[in-house]
């Protein structure tokens, strides 16, 4: 079996003109991968450690040289040498060299580079597409067919990822039919481009982007981005509330003023109770089928109400926990207790290694949750997380608005992949 | 001993999505001994009217009419037939492909289908030759006669967009930061990260938009040009990189756009403006802030005022006039720039003329004319980072692939931080 023969870190560029990570692996057969992490602007309080060099003299303190460091001085004596084919061995090994719950030690970014890469060198070596490769190292085999996940395109950008003017950092739009990734994909852009032509003939402008691709419209009020998605969708053939659904990233903590326990909307202070009356009337008046992070971290029981309520109203309703959860399966057992959710958000950076992730995926699934496999806003064009998604069968995927090379490249890959498996061919 | 030289087994091309969400062929090839190769083409927004033909679906049900099928079938069942058996070498395949399209600026086959074609080859051929691509270029194409060093390109930032771009209300294209000074590209690259980095800050600051158009460049709407020049000085001294010794500034004011032809006049800023007006404007620019380079300063057929600027700027010294539209990558258009004098550099986007060889044939003619080097990407792009390995084969003296920001540009900036790395050891 092939082994572990030398790892190389070094500082690249994200998406956002950031340092991160990227790791090289290369095995005593002469294969290698690289692998490059993301990394997210609204955390949770409770996610694994992204660390920093906090050096002010370059980039601002955000330089990754000590993760780099981490990875060659710490992290390469422990895996050269390692069966590449035991991954959740290296995962363990790293996790032993760390011991800290939150990577606090080797930082999340510098152990997620290294877990990737390893996967991604381990899939060559065995000459399987990644998914597949994921799939048999994790027995997810209580699946016997592939499934490709339904993307869902964060086409409006507001909150923290964008210029802040409104205050709900994502509007979801989500193809929900019968038909394969690549149309899913298909009805994604040309809405996007819908999308653009409507905030141009109302705005009078042409229209830049957010991190994740999403359009920044100059509107003040989280309803009228719901409104534009609405007239949008009404340009299209596609029928709204049938074949396209909305969805919404609040991402509340970004709004929530804790001493208070008050949402904070346009200066107006708003209880639980008020966010969980508006959200009912938007329910009553779009086509919404999903909320993520729609009240703050931590409230757990008022979660409960909101996810009753919705259900009521539809109980296919999707209510989404993503920095409730942090893919931490302590958060998620709590969260399966209270009641408080019925899909979780997965971001692998959350936790810090692939074995991880995956065990919080099964978790999750065991309990009866939609999985959504997620980026973040800092990303690169890395497209690991498209074979994760089929790997475990993943419900969704949320990979941003489609455009943007980072964003992208996840869905270009899910069709290559969809194409390899025999499901369409790209040609007809 | 066995010399059996690999052949092309199977061509496979693809509908991908670019950066900007448009389709856009992506080519697979395959050799016999299994080997095998990508390629993604970008596409242009500002487009040369003298470029080759990129071939679109035109169907209306899909797209809106921007699909690529018709591209993709014509690499999988014309060119394919042609080039499979072939050994993978750029310049023999390059050929087949022009002589197989017979047209000039590649209308029938198009010349997003053979640029995919042609880009896949060259990257098949340096596996085989087990060469890094940018190692394997400058072999190939005996590009070692030029210089003997590999000299990494200065990367050209455009954080600020205008023109098509955006909706800033700014006339010129792109404001780029020029990280010109003798220092490492890997030091280059955090200039212009830091730099894009207070710009955010900054425009956030104002309550002005901070979203990314096209090249991953701020849109705010600043109106005026000197306004941004203004802006530009402030944030290089908030990040303590020196003005005029490490750091320069470029523009690319794409003028065809508001050059009116009727008129023979330029709209720019609000007023009709003849030719020589534009001159002094640009001249002015030129002597109060520490710009180093102008691209496409006037329209793509305005051959008499081209070569006035170049004069007056070649006499201030080290400073470019840049012909991207006009030149559009073609020896035929270049040569009667070299002739009438009409810039002193050039700028090379391998889509404008469709094939790895004939990029290469533009370079060296340039290069035997004592023209400078910009290669170029597209505002919409693909991951594909051939760009940056095309940069150091040919030691290009400038790479423009937009902000450091947005995958598909980072890339390009990337991978020449690999390929840095790689022959120098920087870290």
């Amino acid at each position: 079996m092939a082994k572990i023969k030398q790892i190389f870190a070094s500082e690249i560029l994200n998406s956002r003109g950031e340092p991160t990570i990227q790791t090289k692996i290369a095995l005593d057969n002469g294969l290698s991968a690289k692998a490059t992490v993301p990394v997210g602007t609204s955390k949770g309080r409770h996610e694994a450690i992204d660390l920093r060099d906090h050096n002010p003299l370059r980039y601002n303190g955000q330089g990754v040289l000590k993760a780099c460091k981490n990875i060659q001085d710490i992290i390469a004596p422990a895996l050269i040498g390692v069966d590449i084919s035991e991954q959740t061995k290296i995962d363990e090994i790293m996790i032993g060299l760390d011991i800290t719950p939150n990577k606090f030690n080797l930082g999340a970014n510098a152990v997620l580079s290294v877990s990737f890469a390893c996967c991604r060198v381990g899939a060559i070596s065995s000459n399987l597409p990644l998914y597949k490769y994921i799939r048999k190292k994790y027995n997810t085999e209580d699946f016997v067919d592939y499934k490709l996940p339904i993307p869902i395109f964060n086409m409006i950008n507001g909150g923290k990822h964008s210029d802040d003017r409104f205050e709900i950092q994502e509007f979801n739009v989500i193809p929900f039919n019968d038909l394969p990734f690549k149309e899913k994909f298909r009805t994604g852009v040309e809405i996007f481009h819908l999308l653009k032509n409507v905030i141009k003939a109302r705005y009078g402008y042409f229209a830049t982007v957010g991190d994740e691709g999403g359009f920044t419209p100059i509107i003040t009020q989280n309803k009228e981005a719901l409104d534009l998605l609405q007239e949008s969708v009404n340009n299209s053939s596609y029928k709204l509330g049938e074949e396209i659904l909305f969805g919404l990233d609040v991402a509340a903590d970004g709004f929530y003023n804790t001493q208070e326990r008050k949402y904070i909307i346009k200066g107006k202070k708003n209880t639980t109770n008020d966010m969980i009356n508006l959200y009912k009337e938007w329910v009553n008046k779009y086509p919404l089928a999903i909320i993520e992070d729609g009240l703050a971290q931590d409230s757990w029981l008022q979660w409960k109400e909101l996810k009753k309520i919705l259900l009521g109203i539809n109980p296919e309703f999707l209510i989404v926990g993503d920095n409730l959860f942090t893919t931490s399966i302590t958060l998620l057992k709590r969260g399966i207790l209270n009641n408080s959710a019925n899909t979780i958000s997965i971001k692998a950076n959350q936790v810090g290694t692939l074995s991880e992730t995956i065990k919080c995926i099964n978790f999750a699934r065991r309990a009866g949750y939609k999985i959504i496999i997620s980026h973040r806003s800092g990303e690169t064009n890395d497209d690991f997380i498209a074979d994760l998604a089929v790997a475990v069968n993943a419900d969704f995927i949320k990979a941003g608005a489609p455009n943007r090379g980072e964003r992208v490249a996840k869905y270009n890959r899910l069709m290559e992949i969809e194409e390899e498996l025999g499901f369409v061919s790209t040609k007809e | 001993m066995n010399n059996h030289i690999p052949k092309i087994k199977k061509v496979d091309a693809r509908e991908i999505l670019d950066s900007r969400g448009n389709p856009t062929i992506e080519v697979k090839l395959t050799l016999d001994n299994g080997l095998q190769a990508k390629a993604g083409v970008p596409s242009g927004a500002s487009t040369g009217k003298h470029e080759a033909l990129e071939l679109r679906d035109n169907d209306i049900t899909r797209f809106s009419s921007k699909g690529v099928l018709k591209a993709c079938r014509n690499v999988e069942r014309i060119i394919s037939s042609a080039i499979i058996g072939q050994e993978p070498n750029p310049k023999i395949i390059d050929k087949m492909m022009i002589e197989l399209d017979g047209t000039k600026n590649k209308n029938k086959l198009g010349a997003n289908a053979i640029l995919g074609v042609s880009l896949a080859v060259a990257r098949l051929a340096a596996l085989i030759k087990n060469l890094p691509l940018y190692k394997y270029i400058r072999e190939e194409y005996e590009l070692d006669r030029v210089r003997d060093e590999y000299v990494l390109p200065t990367p050209m930032f455009n954080i600020i967009n205008g023109g098509k771009h955006s909706d800033s209300g700014l006339d010129v294209q792109e404001f780029m930061v020029i990280p010109a000074g003798k220092t490492s590209f890997r030091k280059k690259v955090q200039l212009g990260a830091e730099m894009f980095s207070a710009l955010r800050e900054t425009l956030k600051s104002r309550g002005l938009s901070f979203a990314v158009g096209d090249e991953g460049g701020f849109a705010p709407k600043l109106k005026k040009t000197e306004k941004v020049f203004d802006l530009l000085v402030t944030i290089t001294e908030f990040t303590k990189h020196r003005l005029g010794t490490e750091t320069f500034f470029g523009l690319d004011v794409a003028a065809s756009v508001f050059y009116k032809e009727e008129i023979n006049k330029y709209l720019f800023e609000g007023k009709k403006r003849s030719g020589d007006e534009m001159l002094k404007i640009y001249y002015k620019w030129f002597k109060n802030y520490p710009l180093i380079l102008i691209e496409d300063p006037f329209a793509e057929d305005d051959w008499t005022m081209w070569p006035k600027l170049t004069a007056k700027i070649n006499a201030l010294g080290s400073k470019l006039v840049v012909g991207d539209d006009i030149f559009t990558t073609n020896v035929e258009r270049f040569k009667k720039g070299i002739q009438l004098k009409a810039a002193n550099s050039i700028l090379i986007k391998l889509n404008q003329i469709g094939t790895l060889t004939e990029t290469i044939d533009c370079i060296n003619l340039a290069r035997k004319n004592d023209h400078q080097v910009v290669i170029s990407h597209r505002s919409g792009e693909t991951n594909d980072d051939f760009i940056a390995d095309l940069a150091v084969a040919v030691n290009a003296d400038f790479i423009k692939a937009g902000a450091p920001s947005r995958g598909e540009r980072v890339a390009k900036y990337n991978r020449l931080m690999e390929i840095e790395q790689e022959l120098f050891h920087i870290s």
